[in-house]
């Protein structure tokens, strides 16, 4: 059997993409009519849909006196992955990890002491799987809470690149992922550059790793401009309907 | 129709009736309903205070029902008999008259050999009388299943529920001639389904006379109540 | 107008059904708009997207390989379905345990899935029978405003009718070759279409919004195949119903039917 390469020698990736490239983006806000704020968000083959909803009261006891707390559900759709997932209750560990990590994302970025004592609830439903999970989950949010028109300090934008064949490499898809090189998860603040989070399977040698962050800080740059040029569009739209609702 | 079924019954013959009433001593009312292989016992604690206080109701009275099968653990089916059982309950009790309380109507199958939910419900109306809960009118159901040949069958035997092509459940109340509840599945014409209605109608009666001569026997002294098989004229 | 609506939620209804008509514009038989699109999912082998309104589901079926069962009945034993209302639908879903609209909304599915007459040569794996495809179709709500049960009915039938499977190999009696280049789909000649009523104190409301079901008394629900036979009836409700009230509710079922035929057609050829 042979080896698949997964860098041609042109440079050219399994999908035809470029070591530097992210895959094609399709990102449409406001979909969901019950959530106070909603997205839906496409990343080559992977389908993410999040909503919001909130601020509002808690349900149990773990209300804070003076800020809001953030709290992420993430399911994974039973026919999104090439194998079918029985629903695992509680044990989960790839969706209590991404949970986890989304909450901690938005419970630093978000204002959360303009919202005492009250919950803000983000729902994610992956509706099919090809690589980049987490950092798909990390940007649909941002646009969920966006829309939900929640006060943030700034944007998170997330990407993971990875290293194969001495070349880094950005917005790994599934075959590259269980290629079983290291795949490192960066999201940032694009507007105040801070550094979120940044994880990391696996290994790098110690001189490429600047190079692997640098194209992840890149990568995160690229989503950033796509993701706000789609916040001014949604947003110059909804502004226009809201005025011709008011001329009518 | 005279053709027999397995059992030696006529189509619209619905099996022997047994009953027993007061059961169990911490219930507030409980009965046992059996037609001859098919048994229920419903017990009924009620009112009592809401135990989850989110699901309390200001104005009326929670009815919640839980249904526990003879072997196994519950399954998604047992949840969607829960659910048209309180439904079809919650229409006869009066509910508003005993607001912000919960009542509680609880079945375990001691055998299944068909019409099961029939059986529940029939079971609950019994104990709901033993426990004095107020209700509007009595209530009775019956299971029917149609054939592959177009025939009738009345409370079918749990083979016969296999090899149906449809089945029924059905259940009547003693004010009014119309459906408390009905549910069918499988594929079966319009015109059997409505042909078949005033068949059903006359059946759930019989089961709502039975029931008024249990509790009438009761009252008078005797215990448990038999009574011989019952046929209906279509 | 908007406190009169949260405070006296009956009464603001009642003034509207009093002049048969409800408050998002449609008379008490109009139906929402309703839009079917299949195949969103690829790495399902079967999908479908069904839209009533602003109620959205969205269904996909797996495919997997097992040994015949034992049983040897005329109902069918290879598909199974499983509804799941999350809290990404609707507030009022909890995501800890499965609500019980959603399992006995499960129960009606499979029970309808179980009486469609697929033959069993479709299920075959290889040539013999020896193996067999087992579907598994999740149904997912993606955003809940009333009458979920007529668009899973929906979701159902479009993505059944949407399955491709492969054709199936075994060689050494434990190896199996999935032969993705020939794809075949499944023979299912019927058609399933829903209805779903709400009844509002004598009203009676087709389609029922999210707020409409929750006012209402009792729910029906209805499902003819293609030859009018009825494949489901539910009611249940806290009022009993009337013969001829059914009679009518089938009549504007019939009516119906063309349309949500030409729906599910043409979501196919795509």
């Amino acid at each position: 059997m042979s080896k698949l390469s997964y860098i041609s020698p042109d440079g050219l990736r399994v999908d035809g993409r470029r070591s530097n490239e992210i895959r094609r983006l399709n990102i449409k806000m406001g979909v969901s009519n019950r959530a106070d704020g909603s997205a839906y968000y496409e990343q080559g083959n992977t389908k993410i849909l999040v909503t919001v909803y909130g601020p509002r009261e808690s349900v149990n006891s773990k209300s804070l006196y003076d800020r809001a707390v953030v709290k992420c559900e993430f399911s994974m759709s039973s026919f999104s992955t090439t194998e079918r997932k029985q629903r695992q209750k509680g044990t989960d560990r790839q969706a209590t990890e991404i949970q986890n990590l989304i909450k901690q994302a938005f419970e630093s970025t978000v204002h959360v002491q303009l919202y005492p004592r009250s919950q803000i609830d983000i729902f994610v439903q992956v509706l099919q799987s090809d690589g980049g999970l987490k950092s798909a989950s990390i940007n649909a949010c941002t646009l969920a809470l966006i829309d939900a028109g929640i006060s943030m300090k700034d944007f998170v934008c997330a990407c993971n690149t990875s290293c194969i064949d001495g070349i880094p490499v950005l917005d790994l898809n599934n075959i590259e992922e269980r290629s079983g090189g290291p795949d490192l998860l960066l999201s940032i603040n694009p507007q105040l550059g801070g550094v979120i989070s940044l994880n990391m399977d696996s290994k790098v040698q110690q001189d490429l790793f600047e190079s692997v962050l640098d194209l992840g800080v890149k990568g995160c740059q690229k989503i950033f401009t796509i993701l706000s040029d789609q916040v001014k569009r949604y947003s110059t739209e909804l502004m226009s309907n809201q005025q011709q609702l008011q001329q009518s | 129709m005279t053709n027999t079924r397995n059992d030696g019954r006529l189509n619209n013959q619905i099996r022997a009736f047994e009953s027993e009433q007061s059961l169990l001593n911490k219930a507030d009312g409980s009965a046992r309903f059996t037609q001859n292989k098919s048994s229920v016992l419903a017990a009924v604690y009620g009112p009592i205070e809401v135990k989850n206080s989110r699901k309390q109701k200001i104005l009326k009275s929670l009815i919640e029902v839980s249904f526990t099968p003879s072997v196994g653990n519950t399954t998604y089916l047992d949840k969607e008999k829960e659910l048209l059982i309180k439904n079809a309950l919650e229409s006869i009790i009066l509910t508003t008259l005993h607001p912000r309380t919960q009542i509680s109507i609880i079945f375990q199958v001691f055998s299944d050999d068909g019409s099961i939910i029939s059986c529940a419900i029939n079971a609950a109306c019994l104990a709901l009388l033993d426990a004095g809960i107020e209700m509007q009118g009595l209530i009775g159901s019956v299971t029917l299943c149609y054939n592959h040949d177009k025939s009738i069958y009345l409370d079918p035997t749990a083979q016969e529920e296999k090899e149906c092509k449809s089945l029924s459940v059905i259940a009547y109340g003693s004010q009014s001639s119309q459906i408390i509840m009905n549910k069918t599945e499988g594929t079966l014409s319009m015109d059997l389904y409505f042909k078949s209605l005033p068949l059903s109608k006359e059946a759930c009666d019989k089961v709502i006379s039975y029931i008024k001569l249990a509790v009438k026997n009761r009252i008078m002294g005797t215990i448990s109540t038999n009574t011989t098989s019952t046929t209906i004229e279509s | 107008m908007e406190a009169f609506q949260k405070i006296h939620p009956l009464e603001f209804y009642r003034k509207f059904l009093q002049r048969s008509v409800r408050p998002d514009g449609r008379s008490l038989n109009d139906i929402r708009k309703t839009s079917i699109s299949t195949g969103a999912i690829t790495t399902a082998c079967g999908s479908s997207f069904v839209k009533i309104g602003n109620t959205s589901v969205i269904c996909g079926i797996r495919s997997e390989v097992g040994i015949p069962s034992f049983e040897n009945t005329d109902q069918q034993t290879n598909i199974f379905v499983n509804l799941e209302l999350g809290p990404i639908c609707s507030n009022i879903y909890s995501s800890t345990k499965p609500s019980e609209q959603a399992m006995s909304l499960s129960s009606k599915l499979n029970s309808l899935v179980k009486r469609l007459d697929i033959p069993k040569e479709d299920f075959y794996f290889d040539q013999e029978g020896k193996v067999l495809w087992y579907l598994y179709v999740d149904i997912y709500c993606l955003d809940y405003d009333g009458n979920i049960m007529d668009a899973s009915i929906l979701a159902l039938i479009s993505s059944l009718k949407n399955v491709k499977l492969p054709r199936g190999i075994i060689e050494n009696t434990n190896e199996y070759y999935k032969d993705t280049e020939q794809l075949r789909s499944l023979q299912i000649n019927h058609y399933l279409f829903p209805l779903s009523f709400s009844i509002i104190e004598d009203f009676i409301l087709s389609d029922p919004s999210n707020q409409e079901e929750q006012l209402s008394t009792s729910n029906l629900t209805i499902t003819l195949n293609e030859n009018f036979e009825i494949c489901l009836l539910s009611y249940s409700g806290i009022k009993p119903i009337s013969e001829t009230i059914l009679q009518e509710s089938f009549e504007k079922l019939k009516n119906r039917i063309e349309y949500l035929k030409s729906l599910i057609d043409s979501a196919q050829e795509h």
